[in-house]
C-alpha cells in the first residue's frame, strides 16, 4: 500500500486518541489564553498523567450509520499512551514514546509504527498534540474561545493545509477546571468523530503499562516498513 | 573594384546570417558524439518526456510558511495554464482523479504479475474470499484505528497495492525537510529546442509572479525552477548576452590598447571596420558551413578580434616608418605589404593551422570553433592587405563627421538613462563584471602605453649584448619548467558537472538546492538504458536486469554492495504474452458470483455503495480482460494526458520505442574511469546490451579521453609548426630556437596553472595546442626580422606592432573570461595566460637567442 496513505491513516489514528489530552491546553482570549496556558503547563507539570473513560461516535463516508465506541485511555506526558476500545471489535493502541502498537485480538493481528523516522507523521503529530505541552498550539491552529453553559467551548481551526488534510476542525468543551468533556473532530470528506470523556482523572502518574509485546502467534505488519 | 567586391560579399554575408545562422545551447553537443555515454543522454532526451518536465522547489525561508497550503495552491494555479499538460505535487494517487485513473495503470501491472502472485490475485477474487476480507476491514475499522480506511478507500479488494508493489516511485509529500516541497510539471512544448525552452520559461517566469501575487495566507516561499529546459533556456540567453558582451569587450579593450600604442584614431576606425568586416564573413562562413552556430563557437568574434589586429599593426607600423621617411602612400603600401606579406601568410597559417587541429577533437562545437576562426584568420590576412588600405584611405567629409557625433551624445544620453534606470537592479556579477574589465582595460592601456616606449630599445640590447638578456631569462623560464615538470603540486583537473554549467548559473543553483533535499547523500545516480525489438524482449531484459542489478544491493543480500539502490521499469515494461496468459487464467474466475458477492457484503456490512464504484468497475475490467477485451500492448493509452501517473511511466519507458531507462546509485559517486569501468562491468548482462550514462559518468569517461585529445592535439601543432617554419625560414637552428621558445612558454604555462590552481576542464584543455599556434606568430616575425639586410633597423620597426599584436590578442582571449560560458570563460584564461607567456618568452628568449645565432653566423660588423 501506498507509504503515504498508511502514513496519514496512522498520524490520524494517533492523534485522534491525543486530541482529548490536547484539548485542555486551549484558552478563551488573548490574556486568558496565556493566563490559561500558563496554568496548564504549571498542571502538567504537577499532573503529568491522565486517565479517562471514553465513548465515541464515529461518522464516516464508508458507512452509510456512524459507529459507536467506548473503553479507556491512559497518558502520560509527553509521549505514552494507552487506548483500549472494547466491545465486539476491541482493539489495543499503545506507545511509549519510540513504538506505536495496535493491537487487534479478534485478529490476532498487530501494527507497528517506529516513531521519529518518518517527518511528516512526526510533524502531523507534533502539530495536532501541540497542546500537550501548551507551547505551539498557536503555531498550528487558529484558536476560538467562547463560553458555554459553566464551562468553555473552543474551536480549533488548523492553520496549514498539511493538518487540514488530516482535521478539518476540532471542538472541544471543557468544564471551567479546564477538564475535557466532549471533542468533535471535523474530518476530511465529511467524516466527524465526537467523543465524550468521564471520570478523568489527572495524576503525578499511572499505572498503566505503555510497554507491548505482542502474542507469539500474532501476525505483525510494519506499515512504514522497518 | 574593391568597393564593388565589398558590396557584394556584405550582401551575401547578410543573406547567409539572416537566413541560415541558429544558435544551439545543447550542452551535449559540445561533448564527443562517438562515446556511447553521450549518445545514451541525447537518447534520453529524445525519448523520455522527462526533457519537457519542469522540476519545481518550493523552499520556505521560515516556518512561517504553510507550504501545504501553498503547494496546494501553486499546483492547482499550474494545472490552469494552457502551456502545462500535467502536474505532480504529492502522490498520483492523491492528484486530482489519481483514483479514477489507479485502474488503468493498476489493471495492466495485474496481468503481469508472476504466476505465484497471480495466484493469490485469483484466490483474492473468489467471492468467499471478498466476504471474508471486506468483513474483517468493516470489523477492523470498528476498532477506530490502523488502516482499515485507507485500505477500504483505496483497495477494497486487496488486489491494487500487491500489483503496484514493483513501482518505485518518491513520495513527494513526505520529503524529509518541512519547509521543501516538489513539484514536477510537464509542459506543453512542440520541441526541445532553445527558442521552445524560452518560450516555456518566459511563461514560467510570468506564472510565478502571479502565482505569488494570488497568494493571500502569509509569506510565500522561494520558488527554484530547473530541468533541460530550463537550463536551456538560460544558457541561450546567456549565449548572445556573450556573444555581446565579448565581442564589445574585445573591440574596446582592442582600440584601447591600439590608442595606446599609436595615439592615431584614423588608422584605428580603420582597423575596426577592417575587424568588423572579418568578423561578418567569419560568421557568414559558419552560416554556410554549419547552420547551427554551438555555445563556443560564439566566441568566435572576439578571438577573431585578438587575432586579426595582429597583421593590421604589423602592416601599419611598416606604413608609418616608410611615410615617415618620405615615401608616397602607394609606395610606403607597397613596401609594407613586400616586406610583411609573406610573413602575415605564414602567420595566418600557422594560426589557421592550430585551430583546424580542433577538427580532431571530436566534439562539433570545438570543430566548429576551429573551422570558423581558422577561417576568419585566412579571412583576416587577406582583408587587412586589402581592404584595410581602402578603409585606411577613407576620410569621412565634415557633416557626416557630425552625424557621427551627434548619433554618439545620443547613444550616451541613452546609456546614461540605461545605467539610471538599471542600477539598483545590477546583480554582484555585474559589478563584478564592471570591476574586472574596468582593471583589464586600465592594465592593458598602461602596459601598451609604457612598454611601447620600452620596448624599441629591446634590440640594441639584444644584438649587443645578447647574453645579458639570455642568461636570466633562459634560467627562469627554464626553473619555470622544471616546477611545471616536477611532481610539485599539480594542476586540477576540474570534472565535476558544474564545470560545464554558466557562472551564477540559476537553473543550476535550483538543481543544486532541489537534490541537497531530495538526495541528500549527493550520490548522482546513473542512467542505465536497454533498448530491445519488442515489448516482450524488453520486459524479459528488464526482469533480468532487476535480478541480477538487485544482488548488488543491500537489499538483494550483497556484502559489500557495489550499488545503494535501483529503480529499473521492470514493473512497467509489461510482458504482452504473459498478461495474455494471465487473463486467460481470469476465465477461471466467476465475475457475476464475485461482484454479486462484493454487492452483498457491502449491503450487509452496511457500507455505503457508492464509495466502492471504483472497485466495482475494476472487477468489471477484470472481467473484460478475461474476455480477451484488452489491448495488452498498448494499455498505457488508456491514461489521459493530464495524469500524474506519467510522471512515473515516462521516467521509465519510451512511448514510441521500446526503450526503457533504470536509475542506478551507486555505492559511491563516479569519479574516475576505473570506477566508471568497475560499474558497467558489475551491471554488465549476458546477451544484452546496457547503455550507462549520467553526468559524473559521463565525465569520468571523458576526463581521460580530453587529457589524450590534448596531448595528440598539440603533438600534431607541433608537427605543423615545425613544418611551415621549415617552409618559411628553411633553417634548423632558428626553428630550433622558436620551438624550444614555446616549450619554455608551454612550461611557464603549466607552471602558472599550477600557481594559481586555475582549473582545467573538459574545454580547455585544447588551448594548448592553440598556444603553440598563435603563439609562434611573434617569433616568426622576430626571426624573418633577424634575417633582414638591417636587423636592427627592422627589428625595432617590428617589436611594437609584435608587442600591440602579442598584448592584443592577450586581450581578445582574455576578454572570454567575461564571458558566462564556462568553455568559452576557461579557453579565454588559459589561452591568455598561455599566449602573454609566448609573447614575453618572444621578447626576452628567443630575441637574444637570435641575435646570438646570428652573431656566430654572421662575422662581427658585417651586415
Amino acid at each position: 500500500m501506498s507509504r503515504f496513505f498508511k502514513i496519514r491513516s496512522a498520524a490520524l489514528a494517533f492523534a485522534l486518541i491525543l486530541l482529548p489530552c490536547t484539548a485542555r491546553a486551549q484558552q478563551l482570549s488573548a490574556d486568558d489564553e496565556k493566563t490559561l496556558l500558563t496554568k496548564l503547563r504549571e498542571q502538567r507539570v504537577q499532573f503529568p498523567a491522565l486517565t479517562a473513560e471514553f465513548a465515541e461516535e464515529r461518522t464516516t463516508h464508508l458507512l452509510n450509520k456512524p459507529i459507536h465506541g467506548s473503553g479507556t485511555i491512559a497518558f502520560h506526558a509527553p509521549g505514552k499512551f494507552r487506548r483500549e476500545l472494547k466491545g465486539s471489535s476491541p482493539s489495543l493502541t499503545i506507545s511509549n514514546g519510540t513504538d506505536l502498537w495496535i493491537y487487534y485480538p479478534n485478529f490476532s493481528e498487530a501494527e507497528h509504527y517506529t516513531l521519529g523516522k518518518k517527518q511528516f507523521f512526526d510533524d502531523s503529530i507534533a502539530a495536532l498534540t501541540a497542546g500537550l505541552n501548551f507551547q505551539d498550539v498557536e503555531k498550528f491552529f487558529r484558536i476560538a474561545p467562547s463560553r458555554e453553559g459553566g464551562g468553555f467551548r473552543i474551536v480549533l481551526t488548523p492553520k496549514s493545509a498539511g493538518v487540514r488534510r488530516l482535521l478539518s476542525s476540532l471542538t472541544v468543551w471543557m468544564n471551567a477546571d479546564g477538564v475535557v468533556e466532549r471533542t468533535d473532530a471535523a474530518l476530511p470528506k465529511g467524516d466527524r468523530i465526537v467523543t465524550t470523556y468521564r471520570n478523568v482523572r489527572m495524576q503525578k502518574s499511572v499505572e498503566a503499562k505503555f510497554d507491548f509485546t505482542p502474542p507469539a502467534n500474532a501476525h505483525i505488519s510494519t506499515p512504514l516498513g522497518e | 573594384m574593391l568597393w564593388g567586391i565589398l558590396c557584394v560579399l556584405l550582401a551575401a554575408a547578410a543573406v547567409l546570417i539572416f537566413t541560415r545562422t541558429r544558435l544551439s545551447s545543447d550542452v551535449l553537443d559540445m561533448l564527443p558524439g562517438h562515446f556511447e555515454s553521450v549518445q545514451i543522454y541525447k537518447l534520453a532526451d529524445r525519448e523520455f518526456s522527462s526533457a519537457r518536465d519542469l522540476v519545481i522547489g518550493l523552499l520556505a525561508p521560515s516556518d512561517e510558511v504553510d507550504m501545504d497550503g501553498f503547494t496546494e495552491h501553486f499546483a492547482s494555479a499550474l494545472r490552469k495554464e494552457p502551456w502545462v499538460v500535467r502536474v505532480m505535487d504529492q502522490s498520483p494517487l492523491e492528484a486530482p482523479g489519481g483514483l479514477a485513473e489507479l485502474r488503468a495503470v493498476a489493471l495492466p501491472l495485474m496481468l503481469n504479475q508472476s504466476d505465484e502472485d497471480f495466484a493469490k490475485l485469483l484466490a483474492t477474487l473468489q467471492p468467499d474470499a471478498i466476504t471474508a476480507r471486506l468483513g474483517k476491514l468493516r470489523a477492523k475499522l470498528e476498532s477506530g484505528v490502523g488502516l482499515s480506511q485507507a485500505e477500504l478507500e483505496y483497495d477494497p479488494l486487496g488486489i491494487v497495492f500487491p500489483a503496484l508493489k514493483g513501482l518505485r516511485s518518491a513520495n513527494l509529500s513526505a520529503a524529509s525537510d518541512p519547509r521543501f516541497r516538489l513539484v514536477m510539471a510537464h509542459c506543453n512544448q512542440p520541441d526541445i529546442n532553445e527558442h521552445a525552452c524560452r518560450e516555456i520559461m518566459r511563461k514560467f517566469e510570468d506564472f510565478k509572479v502571479r502565482v505569488r501575487a494570488e497568494w493571500r495566507d502569509g509569506p510565500a516561499p522561494e520558488i527554484l525552477c530547473t530541468g533541460r529546459t530550463a537550463y536551456v533556456a538560460e544558457m541561450a540567453s546567456k549565449m548572445k548576452s556573450d556573444i555581446n558582451s565579448t565581442l564589445a569587450s574585445s573591440l574596446v579593450l582592442v582600440a584601447l590598447t591600439f590608442y595606446a600604442g599609436f595615439r592615431k584614431w584614423k588608422p584605428l576606425r580603420a582597423i575596426m571596420d577592417s575587424l568588423l568586416l572579418c568578423c561578418v564573413l567569419a560568421v557568414a562562413c559558419g552560416a554556410a558551413l554549419y547552420g547551427e552556430l554551438n555555445m563556443i563557437t560564439i566566441g568566435l568574434c572576439s578571438i577573431l578580434v585578438g587575432l586579426g589586429v595582429d597583421f593590421a599593426m604589423i602592416l601599419y607600423a611598416r606604413f608609418l616608418n616608410e611615410t615617415s621617411e618620405g615615401r608616397t602612400r602607394e609606395q610606403a603600401i607597397a613596401t609594407a605589404l613586400r616586406m610583411h606579406g609573406r610573413g602575415i601568410w605564414f602567420g595566418s597559417f600557422t594560426t589557421a593551422a592550430a585551430f583546424f587541429c580542433l577538427l580532431g577533437s571530436g566534439s562539433l562545437g570545438y570543430e566548429q570553433l576551429g573551422v570558423l576562426i581558422a577561417c576568419g584568420i585566412l579571412l583576416a590576412a587577406a582583408v587587412m592587405m586589402t581592404f584595410f588600405w581602402l578603409f585606411l584611405g577613407i576620410t569621412l567629409p565634415r557633416w557626416l563627421w557630425k552625424i557621427v557625433l551627434v548619433v554618439l551624445a545620443c547613444a550616451a544620453v541613452v546609456s546614461v538613462w540605461f545605467i539610471a534606470t538599471t542600477i539598483r537592479t545590477w546583480d554582484a556579477g555585474t559589478w563584478r563584471n564592471i570591476g574586472w574589465s574596468a582593471i583589464i582595460t586600465f592594465f592593458a592601456m598602461a602596459i601598451a602605453h609604457y612598454l611601447c616606449k620600452w620596448i624599441p630599445l629591446l634590440p640594441a640590447l639584444a644584438l649587443s649584448r645578447p647574453w645579458k638578456l639570455l642568461g636570466p631569462s633562459a634560467a627562469g623560464l627554464i626553473a619555470l619548467a622544471i616546477f611545471a615538470l616536477a611532481p610539485v603540486g599539480r594542476i586540477i583537473f576540474d570534472l565535476n558537472p558544474k564545470s560545464l554549467e554558466p557562472r551564477n548559473s540559476i537553473a543550476g543553483h535550483a538543481l543544486r538546492t532541489i537534490m541537497a533535499h531530495v538526495n541528500p547523500d549527493g550520490i548522482e545516480s546513473v542512467m542505465a538504458v536497454i533498448r530491445a525489438p519488442d515489448a516482450e524482449s524488453l520486459s524479459a531484459a528488464w526482469q533480468k536486469a532487476q535480478t541480477a542489478w538487485t544482488k548488488l544491493t543491500p537489499d538483494g543480500g550483497a556484502h559489500e554492495p557495489l550499488l545503494k539502490s535501483i529503480a529499473t521499469p521492470a514493473g512497467l515494461a509489461t510482458s504482452p504474452a504473459r498478461m495474455k496468459a494471465n487473463a486467460t487464467k481470469l476465465a477461471a474466475v466467476d465475475f457475476t458470483k464475485a461482484t454479486a458477492a462484493f454487492d452483498s457484503t457491502l449491503a450487509a456490512s452496511d457500507f455505503s455503495p457508492e464509495q466502492f464504484s471504483a472497485a466495482r468497475g475494476l472487477l468489471a475490467a477484470l472481467a473484460d480482460a478475461a474476455q480477451g477485451r484488452m489491448n495488452v500492448t498498448e494499455w498505457k493509452r488508456n491514461l489521459p494526458e493530464t495524469s500524474a501517473w506519467w510522471f512515473l511511466i515516462d521516467g521509465f519507458l519510451s512511448r514510441e520505442n521500446p526503450i526503457g531507462i533504470a536509475r542506478i546509485k551507486p555505492a559511491a559517486n563516479i569519479e574516475t574511469e576505473t570506477q566508471a569501468a568497475a560499474l558497467r562491468s558489475a551491471l554488465d548482462l549476458p546477451g544484452i546490451k546496457v547503455g550507462l550514462s549520467g553526468w559524473g559518468y559521463t565525465l569520468a569517461e571523458l576526463g581521460p579521453w580530453s587529457q589524450w585529445k590534448m596531448v595528440q592535439l598539440t603533438a600534431l601543432m607541433v608537427g605543423l609548426n615545425i613544418i611551415i617554419l621549415t617552409f618559411l625560414l628553411r633553417s634548423l637552428k632558428p626553428i630550433i630556437i622558436l620551438m624550444l621558445g614555446l616549450a619554455l612558454a608551454v612550461g611557464a604555462l603549466v607552471a602558472t596553472l599550477k600557481f594559481t590552481g586555475i582549473a582545467l576542464n573538459l574545454f580547455n584543455v585544447l588551448a594548448f595546442p592553440l598556444v603553440l599556434g598563435v603563439g609562434v606568430d611573434y617569433g616568426i616575425y622576430i626571426a624573418v626580422a633577424m634575417r633582414a639586410a638591417e636587423p636592427l633597423r627592422e627589428l625595432r620597426t617590428v617589436m611594437k606592432p609584435v608587442l600591440l599584436s602579442g598584448h592584443t590578442c592577450v586581450v581578445g582571449f582574455g576578454s572570454l573570461a567575461l564571458a558566462q560560458n564556462p568553455a568559452l570563460r576557461g579557453l579565454g584564461i588559459v589561452c591568455s595566460i598561455g599566449i602573454a607567456w609566448c609573447v614575453l618568452a618572444t621578447f626576452i628568449f628567443i630575441l637574444p637567442a637570435c641575435a646570438l645565432l646570428s652573431r656566430r653566423t654572421v662575422p662581427h660588423g658585417a651586415t
